[in-house]
């Protein structure tokens, strides 16, 4: 699985019923194929792709993920900021964008709330993403400060 | 007319007691449904490869009741019978496994008196995915991997009152390789089904940033039109499924092969499988479900990448060039923003943010400051007062499922000297230059298996060439980054100048790709390697090594095609040989499928020289 630097691992058991990640290994085309610019490897990945083609075979993470196949359904706030940050930390600067769309409808954040969120993030970017050193964790202390400071929003937090 | 307990009696006399409920039901009415294909559909009984009728797809036996449920389609349906008519806990527990085949069963059977289990666990699990819709994922082929071409298809449901598909869930069907396993290792076990392929539900925004943002694939999303309940049977089915397992074969039960089968099982209108026995290539598994009419609506999801190439289109070079130097040097100078107006602002720190992701992602940076970089250019984004500035991504006219069609054959005639000859050809996949570029990514070429034919006036039939693989990424520099183009091709062909005899060939190189407005301009440090097949050699060493240069221009438009190249290539394996080869290809495009080509080229060495040209009709089916 490539590391992103912002993306960090969820370390801390601050909200422990939400750390259930996926079981499994990560991206199939990263543990076998280390380096997918290799142009070698996309060639075997071609040839042994076959005439029917399949997944473009180990080019394509999709389809070699070490899912548990049979696990219960991830869902949450904390798997998604894992999973998201690195787009949400995008869309935050902007103050708009399907990510940032996304963290609001799962924080319940009722539809005239909407654009009052989307600018208090913006405005305290950088109390959210204090560095490059970012977690979902630190993320999401952030984001919660912020909306304790919102008349509007403090409602959310139950 | 057998009773359906002593049916029983005689399978499974344990559930007897259980089972023993007085009801009438005919034997023939049990066969007959156990021949419908929709049951057969539900166990994934289909034909694929080369052997017939054998039972089921799935190779995990505990999917099946039955001891002989995977051969055996009717004792499977009277072993599911008399599970869902017991009511021992045991029993009860199992019937939870199996709520497509009850939901179905109860409808062909309504006079029965079936048991209603009480399944809290699925339960959950059906009103957490809230599916109110499937739609087809599509993910297309990427910047300089030909090889994913090809593609890979997955599912999205679509939540009931939910609008952001990032919030769905993904149903993904994949082999689940072993990391530890060498490539060679793992080539050969795909081939052969050495993996299990597994069906997985996962949250769709997981694969968004597979694909979109790791792999910068763009993707496409169709959604189809199925009924609610056929939805409601649809997920039924991807439970009894999520906890079995099937052989993967990358050539015949592949993902879009059993995603068409996951279909299949979710309504008895659907037979979608019957035309994949031998090779299902995800685009040709779209077209499937396009020719059934089940596609309603399809939305384009752009990668990271042609968001960049959108963003550099409207941006001018020195304002390019200055975002660059804001990821590259250690200490920018950030007061120069103020030089430019608020908009043009953020149009630079957005594309020097993505500037510096795409750094990191391919690990081609050393730059220790990168992570903190992109952080500061986010921070002073966000002190900027516009939301998006630049004009959305346009989506592509023709869909990666609307190009031409993936197997081809040709007929034609040629000369060669003074030799004619009449040319027959036909190649399995999947895409060329030449083929018309719409719905394909441009720039890249994946050929496998192509095999030509000659009949010369003088002589009787004869093999001409079989390309076993040719592949071109002639991936284009742009303001930012300058990718490798490289190529390969592997075959078998009669080569001129070498007395015509049929050689094991091996060609390639890398290079740079330019491109300007519909032409591409390539650059290429080539390199070849033939080896003689028969005893009576001509070559002295019965090898031949070679490099050189190579020039290439390639024109596309809507009509025509026209690609040019010339090679100088240096022999360094003793056969004194130094060759020159020219070629100019123009395609004209009649139609979606039907191409007439025109080719023409010239050869020369120390010892011989030579023109041909062939003019040829070609069909894409």
């Amino acid at each position: 699985m490539k590391k992103l630097v912002l993306s960090a691992v969820l370390a801390t058991a601050s909200f422990s019923a939400l750390a259930n990640g996926p079981a499994g290994c990560g991206l199939g085309t990263h543990v076998i194929f280390k380096d997918a610019n290799e142009f070698h490897e996309h060639v075997l990945a071609a040839t042994t792709n076959g005439t029917s083609g399949n997944q473009t075979f180990g080019m394509t993470s999709g389809t070699l993920g070490c899912e548990a196949a049979d696990g219960p359904l991830t869902e949450g706030l904390a798997m998604f900021l894992n999973q998201n940050l690195e787009t949400l930390a995008v869309d935050v600067a902007k103050g708009e964008g399907e990510t940032l769309a996304a963290l609001s409808d799962l924080m319940g954040i009722q539809a005239q709330d909407k654009a009052t969120f989307n600018t208090a993030l913006k405005a305290n970017f950088d109390s959210v993403f204090a560095s490059e050193e970012v977690t979902s964790t630190t993320a999401y202390n952030g984001i919660v400060g912020v909306m304790s400071k919102q008349a509007n929003l403090v409602k959310y937090l139950g | 007319m057998f009773k359906l307990f002593v049916f029983i009696l005689l399978i499974q006399p344990c559930l007897l007691v259980a089972a023993a409920q007085p009801f009438e039901q005919s034997a023939e009415k049990l066969t007959q449904l156990s021949k419908t294909l929709y049951w057969r559909h539900l166990l994934h009984y289909h034909k694929a490869g080369l052997i017939a009728d054998s039972g089921s797809q799935i190779d995990d036996k505990h999917f099946f009741i039955a001891k002989n449920g995977q051969q055996n389609a009717h004792a499977e349906l009277v072993a599911t019978l008399s599970l869902f008519l017991s009511d021992s806990p045991q029993d009860l527990e199992k019937q939870c496994q199996y709520p497509a085949r009850l939901h179905w069963l109860k409808q062909q059977l309504p006079e029965l008196n079936f048991n209603t289990p009480s399944c809290p666990e699925y339960e959950k699990w059906v009103s957490t995915l809230n599916a109110e819709q499937v739609v087809l994922v599509f993910p297309a082929a990427y910047l300089n991997s030909p090889s994913s071409m090809y593609g890979h298809t997955l599912f999205r449901l679509k939540k009931k009152n939910n609008n952001n598909a990032l919030l769905d869930f993904a149903v993904n069907y994949a082999a689940n390789a072993d990391p530890d396993d060498d490539q060679l290792t793992f080539s050969y076990k795909g081939l052969t089904g050495g993996y299990p392929g597994v069906v997985s539900v996962m949250p769709y925004y997981q694969k968004v940033q597979e694909y979109n943002f790791l792999e910068s694939r763009d993707i496409w999303e169709y959604e189809l039109n199925l009924k609610q309940d056929e939805v409601n049977q649809f997920v039924r089915h991807v439970w009894e499924m999520k906890s079995t397992y099937m052989d993967y074969y990358f050539f015949t039960e592949n993902c879009s092969y059993q995603l068409l089968s996951l279909l299949d099982a979710s309504s008895e209108a659907l037979n979608l499988t019957k035309d994949f026995r031998f090779r299902a290539i995800p685009s040709d598994t779209v077209r499937a479900l396009a020719e059934e009419g089940l596609i309603e609506h399809a939305k384009f999801r752009e990668s990271t990448l042609t968001q960049l190439d959108n963003m550099l289109k409207q941006m001018g070079d020195s304002e390019i060039n200055f975002a660059k130097s804001l990821v590259d040097e250690v200490t920018p100078n950030f007061e120069k923003l103020k030089n430019y107006n608020e908009t043009e602002q953020a149009k630079i720190l957005d594309i020097a943010y993505q500037y510096s992701r795409y750094l990191s992602a391919r690990k081609k940076s050393t730059l220790a400051h990168l992570g903190a970089r992109s952080i500061k250019l986010l921070s002073l984004r966000s002190k900027n007062s516009n939301a998006s500035v630049f004009k959305p991504v346009e989506q592509p006219k023709v869909r990666d499922d609307q190009g031409h069609a993936t197997q081809r054959a040709m007929f034609g005639v040629g000369v060669e000297e003074h030799n004619h000859y009449l040319t027959l050809g036909y190649r399995a996949a999947y895409h060329e230059f030449l083929d018309k570029p719409q719905g394909y990514l441009a720039g890249a070429q994946l050929e496998m298996f192509d095999a030509e034919l000659r009949w010369y006036q003088s002589q009787s039939l004869r093999l001409q060439k079989i390309d076993l693989l040719n592949i071109r990424s002639w991936s284009a520099r742009n303001a930012l980054f300058t990718p490798k183009s490289w190529q390969i091709k592997l075959g078998v062909e009669r080569i001129a100048g070498f007395n015509d005899e049929l050689l094991a060939k091996l060609q390639g190189g890398a290079g740079i790709t330019q491109a300007v407005g519909n032409h591409r301009f390539s650059l290429f440090a080539n390199g070849e390697f033939y080896l003689g097949l028969n005893s009576d050699q001509k070559l002295e060493n019965s090898h031949y090594l070679a490099g050189g240069p190579q020039l290439n221009w390639l024109w596309q438009t809507q009509r025509f095609t026209l690609l040019t190249s010339y090679e100088y290539l240096i022999d360094v394996s003793g056969e004194s040989l130094q060759q020159q080869r020219a070629d100019v290809s123009l395609a004209y495009h009649l139609s979606e499928n039907w191409q007439a080509r025109f080719a023409t080229n010239y050869y020369s060495s120390k010892q011989h020289s030579q023109l041909s040209a062939s003019l040829s009709l070609i069909h894409y089916f």
